[in-house]
């Protein structure tokens, strides 16, 4: 990770985790993936926390792939990934530390996920709240593509239950201007907001 | 949060517009052409932009480039034709978009050239390593043609895995394209891709002057027909309101 990356990290470091464990970071989308990157590498390198990446946007691979190359240990993380399932046309192969769901447009299946620990008997990945000390969603305006606002709402109102029994840390960005309406949304479930400063990503 | 806010989340016809208006567009930092595509490039997307030899494509490119940069947003040069950097700093400095500073940091620049001979999968799998090491928002192959003309067979596949692969790091990508005599554009890759912008010259009198037509952009409600463009050190690529 270079110089202007780890600054990045320094910043957020600051602020995550500071007041309570329930946050949305705000900046342009097209910075959330290089954002997602470095809050993974704070929490689970830095941090040595364990916890459940779920991927709205494209297949687990390439954020494995981009954290391999980043030299992040994975060991710790546990991928929930909506889309494999979805836009693969050769079986997919079972591994360890990911779940795959029916696609993006079924958030209940993510919810069983973390209400009962896996979605079904063919996997052998599983959750289980009490091991787990972050969830980040990467990116939660996509499930607007595939969702009506209210199955959002819903998912999102659970979700927020369930993190604040468990004191799990909760993650997930947006970029407000684009997503006016969702941002409002998720403003409503979750307390904390870390506004991205242009400066941070400048390093 | 404030009544005028709470009172558009949940109203749900209303929540149907703003879904169709969330399409994330990123400016292409080429005067008037934003006017005719919504605001933008659709983020993220894989764009061709095709036109013979002279008709601007790499200017087009290189300021596409420095306009995310301008942004923060960090953009990948992808060189087919192994041009040493050097040549391509020199003949790209003349232009009043390019700031040098931003070569080496915000655009970074690769020879993919030397690695032509390679493997398709060899050649991918360099490509994607270059992206995830840069995690670049604005990625540009110039020109992806060539890459045509030494794998052949092989074309057709390499071009499915690499857009999809560009799209997937979520970045708005330009693959420019030489178009042959006879040939509107590179057909192989405008099948690829989600927009084909078309640039062109035509013989008027005794000169020849340049135009730039959208023929598709996904998601999009752009403006058709011919608009001619104007290529000037001063202001770069610039897309003339009049059509003809």
């Amino acid at each position: 990770m270079n110089e202007r990356d780890l600054k990045l990290e320094a910043a957020l470091a600051s602020q995550l985790g500071v007041d309570g464990n329930d946050y949305i970071f705000t900046t342009k989308r097209v910075f959330l993936v290089r954002i997602n990157l470095v809050i993974l590498k704070l929490l689970l390198e830095d941090k040595k926390k364990r916890g459940i990446t779920v991927v709205l946007d494209r297949p687990h691979g390439y954020l494995t792939h981009l954290l391999t190359l980043h030299k992040v240990d994975q060991t710790n993380l546990l991928y929930a990934d909506t889309v494999t399932k979805l836009s693969s046309s050769v079986p997919i192969e079972i591994q360890e530390n990911v779940i795959y769901t029916n696609g993006p447009f079924h958030l209940d299946l993510l919810l069983n996920l973390f209400l009962d620990g896996q979605i079904d008997d063919s996997q052998t990945a599983k959750t289980d709240l009490d091991d787990i000390d972050f969830i980040l969603i990467d990116n939660i305006a996509t499930a607007l593509a595939y969702n009506t606002m209210t199955s959002v709402e819903n998912f999102l109102r659970t979700l927020r239950e369930l993190i604040s029994t468990k004191n799990i840390l909760f993650v997930a960005g947006i970029d407000a201007d684009a997503h006016k309406t969702l941002y409002w949304l998720l403003k409503r479930y979750i307390t904390n907001e870390i506004k991205i400063e242009e400066r941070w990503l400048h390093g | 949060m404030d009544e005028v806010s709470e009172k558009t989340w949940k109203n749900e016809e209303e929540n149907e517009e703003l879904r169709e208006n969330e399409m994330v567009r990123v400016a292409s930092g080429i005067p008037g052409l934003d006017d005719m595509i919504e605001g933008g490039f659709p983020f993220p997307s894989v764009v061709l932009v095709a036109g013979s030899a002279g008709t601007g494509k790499t200017t087009f490119s290189l300021q596409f480039l420095f306009a995310g940069a301008e942004q923060d947003e960090q953009g990948l040069f992808f060189t087919t034709l192994s041009e040493p950097t050097h040549w391509m700093l020199q003949y790209s400095s003349n232009f009043s978009f390019v700031k040098k500073e931003y070569f080496g940091n915000l655009i970074q620049y690769v020879d993919l050239g030397s690695m032509l001979n390679r493997p398709v999968d060899e050649i991918l799998r360099y490509i994607n390593e270059k992206i995830a090491e840069t995690m670049p928002q604005r990625i540009v192959i110039d020109p992806v043609t060539i890459i045509g003309n030494i794998i052949k067979d092989d074309y057709r596949k390499f071009l499915f895995d690499l857009t999809n692969s560009l799209k997937s790091w979520q970045a708005v990508s330009l693959l420019t394209g030489e178009v042959r005599p006879g040939e509107m554009y590179p057909v192989e890759v405008s099948y690829a891709a989600d927009s084909v912008i078309l640039l062109s010259l035509k013989a008027e009198g005794n000169a020849r002057r340049k135009y730039l037509e959208i023929l598709k952009m996904r998601g999009t409600d752009h403006r058709t027909g011919a608009y001619p463009v104007s290529i000037t050190r001063e202001d770069g690529f610039v897309v003339l309101r009049t059509r003809f």
